[in-house]
């Protein structure tokens, strides 16, 4: 007898082995059971406060990545909007645009490498080229308005005149109630004065045009770059000499340069017939 | 056993899970290659713990992580193998005749070659022991062996450098 508890005295390191493992397959068997899955895996406070922690980190570790899908998601968004913003004309008048037309511009999401704003020609650089379909002329946004339009590409790169640069110049339009009450427009051509990055003029608006200041400028439709509708900024002061025909306009800029990330740029398919029918009228 | 030792062991616990719980856990290279580098706990206890201690401190290691990766039991049960192995395999791997408690677990106390060869033996009992068991069953062989082979180069990399590591800190 006494031997044979010796024997399990000496062999008692492997029954505690056996015992433990036994509790340790009746936890992977029972992994289902209530009392296990509360205390035994990570909805346990404790746990789940740690790995809270960490998914933070990693959260912000890869808001890299999710700030990309939003870009791209935007673009197609957009791309959308735009087309059916071009479906709908004015109510009152019997028009349609056909899908072409109104299908014209296709949006690519593009981000910032590099960027100046206080030289006195200032152009952007994007990181995509004309391996991603992008050609000079084409026109750049961003969310909050517009940015420029597109001077030349490798096929990596590109460049871009940004707005902010002396040779830019945009169709727009100044919005205001009593403008769409009249069935008015006011039509005139933003371009850069060089003194503030944040303040472009704004031309050619006659100054019988009731403008005032806080109306916002847009895109006109008659832009065969930009779709309609785009951002340009708000009206800051208004001015007229007593001799002219036109008001001197201030425009307070609604893009942010300096913040620039991703941008949009507008491939108008169209281009090509829009111009040809413009510079041949007789053909 | 000394108040000394069990301070070492207690940090080397809180460090180890930590790491383990906090940045390892992250990183799986290529969907196969996990790294358990938690392991080293158990690998680097001093050589003459009792046995009883040792299973009971490798049940308690693997508790801790089954908690954080939701395997109730799963990782409890492969360190206790690890722990139950260990005697043995130091024996096998460097026969002492019988000065067993003069081996110090440690790259300087085994020479390099030897080190390694321990952290590769144990990493692998660990982790073939492991995986097999999560795959429940010979289904997957093929892709539960590369997992091994490929979780065995990882973690026994992480284990070498971690310990170096942690040696060259605790010199300096």
């Amino acid at each position: 007898m006494s031997q044979l508890l010796r024997l399990i005295y000496k062999i008692r390191n492997f029954f505690l082995f056996v015992f433990l493992q036994i509790i340790c397959f009746y936890l992977i068997r029972h992994n289902s059971v209530y009392w296990d899955v509360t205390f035994f895996n990570s909805s346990n406070t404790f746990a789940a406060k740690s790995l809270e922690l960490t998914y933070n980190l990693k959260e912000y570790l890869n808001l890299r990545t999710v700030n990309k899908q939003l870009a791209h998601e935007n673009a197609m968004m957009r791309q959308q909007l735009t087309k059916f913003q071009q479906n709908q004309a004015p109510a009152g008048i019997p028009y349609t645009a056909d899908s072409a037309f109104a299908g014209r511009f296709e949006f690519k999401v593009a981000k910032v490498v590099g960027n100046t704003v206080n030289l006195a020609d200032n152009y952007i650089t994007i990181d995509k080229g004309r391996k991603d379909g992008i050609e000079p002329g084409m026109g750049v946004i961003c969310p909050q308005g517009i940015v420029g339009q597109v001077m030349s590409c490798n096929d990596d790169f590109s460049i871009v005149y940004s707005i902010l640069h002396s040779k830019t110049t945009v169709s727009s339009e100044v919005i205001n109630q009593q403008l769409r009450k009249e069935n008015n427009s006011a039509l005139g051509i933003v371009k850069w004065g060089g003194v503030s990055p944040s303040i472009l003029q704004l031309t050619t608006i006659d100054r019988f045009k009731p403008v005032k200041k806080g109306d916002s400028v847009l895109t006109s439709e008659q832009n065969s770059i930009f779709p309609s509708k785009i951002m340009i900024g708000r009206i800051k002061s208004v001015e007229a000499g007593s001799n002219d025909a036109f008001f001197n306009i201030d425009v307070k800029l609604s893009t942010d340069f300096s913040s620039l990330i991703y941008v949009y740029v507008v491939k108008n398919k169209l281009i090509k017939e829009q111009e040809k029918v413009g510079s041949n009228p007789i053909e | 056993m000394n108040t000394r030792d069990l301070f070492k062991i207690g940090t080397s616990f809180v460090l180890y899970l930590l790491l383990q719980v906090f940045i390892i856990r992250n990183l799986v290279f290529f969907d196969v290659a996990f790294c358990f580098a938690y392991i080293s706990i158990i690998l680097f206890l001093p050589n003459n713990t009792p046995t009883g201690l040792l299973l009971l401190f490798s049940f308690l290691v693997g508790l801790f992580i089954d908690i954080f990766y939701n395997t109730a039991g799963i990782h409890a049960s492969a360190c206790l193998v690890l722990g139950f192995s260990r005697g043995y395999i130091l024996r096998v791997l460097f026969p002492t005749k019988g000065l067993d408690a003069e081996l110090v677990v440690s790259l300087g106390g085994m020479g390099t070659e030897r080190f390694v060869r321990y952290i590769l033996v144990m990493t692998f009992l660990h982790h073939s022991y492991l995986f097999f068991i999560e795959a429940g069953s010979l289904n997957f062989f093929l892709n539960t062996s590369l997992k091994i082979v490929a979780s065995v180069l990882f973690t026994s990399f992480v284990v070498f450098l971690l310990h170096v590591y942690f040696r060259s800190l605790q010199n300096s």
